[in-house]
Order: structure tokens, then C-alpha cells, then sequence
């Protein structure tokens, strides 16, 4: 029902949905296509939901916010969204933030949000800045390039993940050697993002490298009894995309 | 009358009987689509559903099946699954790009009626 409103709405039906966040019903959902279909002053609506008890409500303000034409607006609350918050579930807005931020980046004439996201790659909180840095990259700004491949070697685990992953959706070839050695990281899970962001690279030369990376982590895993997730699976899809990449 | 005349003749006739025959199929398909309604309407969920997978074989009664389908999904309820097929009529409507259906579903959804999936079928 709310898929079919979404895909059907105009701006014509802002108002109407809005009433419906106002009662409380479907916040998220209709948030969500308010931002898709809403007028820009209805980033000031949306915004008013950034501290709603409900972590879905939360990531679909983040989401809106990308989508709707309204950057005064919309970026404020977005760098908030993406720099708050360290607990686990906290996670999932901070980083639909950080996307929306890379979709205001994209826009033409975007100086001032990359310049906002510029100041937080200096922010103590590591996962902040590598959210931050990922935005930046995701345009292809060199400025979030540096940071991610510099926090490839983080201490936290979940930040190299991030990061690598990171340089993998920016197909960031000037990062090929950083990823090479992210396939003997200490944690499964970053290999993995490290077989994948190295297939997203579309370099074919790679692939008997990533072979022999899973290899060695099958081993690793069975003598730590780790089951971060299929490697091989991981390496099947890095092998295609590299392989399309050759087709090319 | 010549060979000519009587070319165009037949030709003239053969085209009645093809238009003659197009209207009476479209009516033949219209009378289907309004059973169909019928039988969307009905409060057996079984039957409903049915009707509602039997509506698609039917894109070019366009008009009648999406003013047949808001009827439905705003003023009818089932024995069981009612958020199904509503689930199922809402779908029906995107295939059909029906842009009117957006008030009477935001109506829908404020009247608090179950919009959710119920059944595990």
C-alpha cells in the first residue's frame, strides 16, 4: 500500500501525507516519499522528525533529506544525523546520512556541503569521519579519498570496514595496493569488504590474487572457528564484476 | 458492376464485420472485467483474490478496472486476509500507473483499516 503511494504520488499529495505523519501514522514510509515527491519547504516537515524516538523514522528523515531540493536545510540536519549517536543501532541513520550527503554533493554547485563535510574528516570520532570521508569519495572528492585509504589501517575493525568498502563503491583504482594488503587484515569481515572493493577496481590481473586471499582465509577461519560470512561467495561476485570489467 | 466495384465492396463489407466483431469482443471483455469486480467484492477471500490475479489478463478496460479497483479496495472488507488483498488491489493499481488512486489510498491508510500482510500464504 505505502510502496504503491510511493510510487504514485506528486507533490500535489505533500499536505495529505503530511497530516498523516502529523497523527502519527507510517512516519517513516511517508517521509520517505515525502522527500521524493515534496516541495522544498517541506525539508523544514521532515527535519522535525530527526530526533524521533524510532530508529526507522530516524533513517527515513536521513533518506528524505537526500532526496528532497532543499540544502539550507536538508544538510544541517543531515551532518547532525551523521555525526550522533555511538550506539550499535545508531549506525544504520548515520550512515543513510552520510549517502544523502553524497547525493547533495553530486548536485551542481555543492561547494558548501563538501566544505562542511571536509571540516568533519578532522572529528575525533573515527566512524564520523570515515561517513564523512565516504560522501566525499563518493563524488570523487581526492580530500575523502585520502582520508579513507589513511583509515584502511584504523585500530577498530569497523572502520577499516567502512573505509574499505568505502574506496570499493568509489572503484578507486589509486587505491589498489591499500586494498591488496587489507586481504591479511586480522578480521574476516574486512577481508571480505577487501575481495569486494578490489573486483569493484574491473582489473581482471587481480583475480588469482583474490583467489588465493580466500584460500588463505578459509584456512584462518577454520583454525579460529570465525563465521564472519562466505568469503567464496564474496569472491565469485569480485571475480564477475572484474571479469565484466574485461568484457568491456 | 464492375470487377473494381466490387473489390471495394467486399473490402468494405469485410471491414464492418471485423469492426463489428472488435466492438463485440471489447464488450464481451467488458462484461468479464465487471463480473470480475463483482466477485473482487465479495467477501470470500478466495474468491476476491482470484478475481484480482483474473483482472490483469484485461490492461485494455484500463478505466473500468481502476474505478472498479478504488471502489473495491476503499469501501470493501474480507473474511480473512483483508490486508492482503489490499496489499494485492494497491498493487494492481501501481501496474496500472493509476495516479487517482493516491487520495482514496492516503484515505485508506488514515481510516486505519489493516493495510499489513496477515496470512503466511
Amino acid at each position: 500500500m505505502l510502496a504503491t503511494i510511493n510510487a504514485l504520488a506528486d507533490f500535489s499529495h505533500s499536505k495529505a501525507m503530511a497530516d498523516l505523519v502529523t497523527a502519527g501514522k507510517w512516519k517513516g514510509e511517508l517521509l520517505a516519499t515525502l522527500g521524493k515527491v515534496g516541495p522544498p519547504r517541506y525539508a523544514n516537515f521532515i527535519g522535525r522528525y530527526k530526533d524521533d524516538p524510532d530508529l526507522s523514522v530516524r533513517q527515513a528523515v536521513a533518506a528524505a533529506l537526500g532526496l528532497i531540493d532543499n540544502e539550507t536545510i536538508a544538510v544541517p540536519v543531515l551532518i547532525q544525523l551523521l555525526s550522533r549517536g555511538d550506539k550499535k543501532e545508531d549506525f544504520a541513520v548515520r550512515w543513510e546520512a552520510g549517502s544523502s550527503l553524497a547525493k547533495v554533493a553530486g548536485r551542481k554547485g555543492s561547494e558548501g556541503v563538501r566544505r562542511r563535510l571536509t571540516d568533519l574528516l578532522q572529528e575525533r570520532n573515527p566512524m564520523t569521519a570515515v561517513l564523512a570521508a565516504r560522501a566525499l569519495g563518493a563524488v570523487g572528492d581526492a580530500r575523502g579519498l585520502t582520508k579513507l585509504r589513511e583509515l584502511t589501517s584504523h585500530g577498530d575493525a569497523a572502520v577499516r570496514q567502512e573505509a574499505v568498502l568505502a574506496l570499493g563503491e568509489a572503484a578507486d583504482t589509486g587505491s589498489r595496493e591499500i586494498l591488496v594488503r587489507r586481504l591479511k587484515d586480522d578480521s574476516l569481515t574486512v577481508r571480505g569488504c577487501a575481495v569486494y572493493a578490489l573486483g569493484r577496481l574491473g582489473d581482471p590481473s587481480l583475480i588469482p590474487i583474490l583467489s588465493k586471499a580466500v584460500e588463505e582465509s578459509a584456512g584462518y577461519e577454520e583454525k579460529y572457528g570465525l563465521q564472519a560470512f562466505d568469503l567464496r561467495e564474496t569472491l565469485q561476485e569480485a571475480i564477475a564484476a572484474a571479469q565484466k570489467s574485461r568484457a568491456r | 458492376m464492375n470487377g473494381w466495384t466490387s473489390r471495394v465492396g467486399l473490402l468494405t463489407v469485410a471491414g464492418a464485420v471485423a469492426l463489428l466483431a472488435g466492438l463485440a469482443h471489447g464488450q464481451d471483455d467488458a462484461s468479464k472485467v465487471r463480473a470480475l469486480i463483482r466477485d473482487l467484492k465479495d467477501p470470500d477471500f478466495d474468491k476476491a483474490y482470484g478475481a484480482a490475479e483474473q483482472l490483469r489478463k484485461y490492461p485494455q478496460q484500463r478505466a473500468l478496472i481502476v474505478a472498479g479497483l478504488i471502489d473495491t479496495i476503499t469501501t470493501r472488507d474480507w473474511n480473512r486476509c483483508a490486508g492482503d488483498m489490499r496489499q494485492t488491489i494497491a498493487g494492481a493499481l501501481e501496474e496500472l500507473k493509476a495516479k487517482e488512486a493516491v487520495v482514496p489510498l492516503l484515505d485508506l491508510v488514515k481510516s486505519g483499516k489493516s493495510i499489513e500482510h496477515e496470512c503466511a500464504e
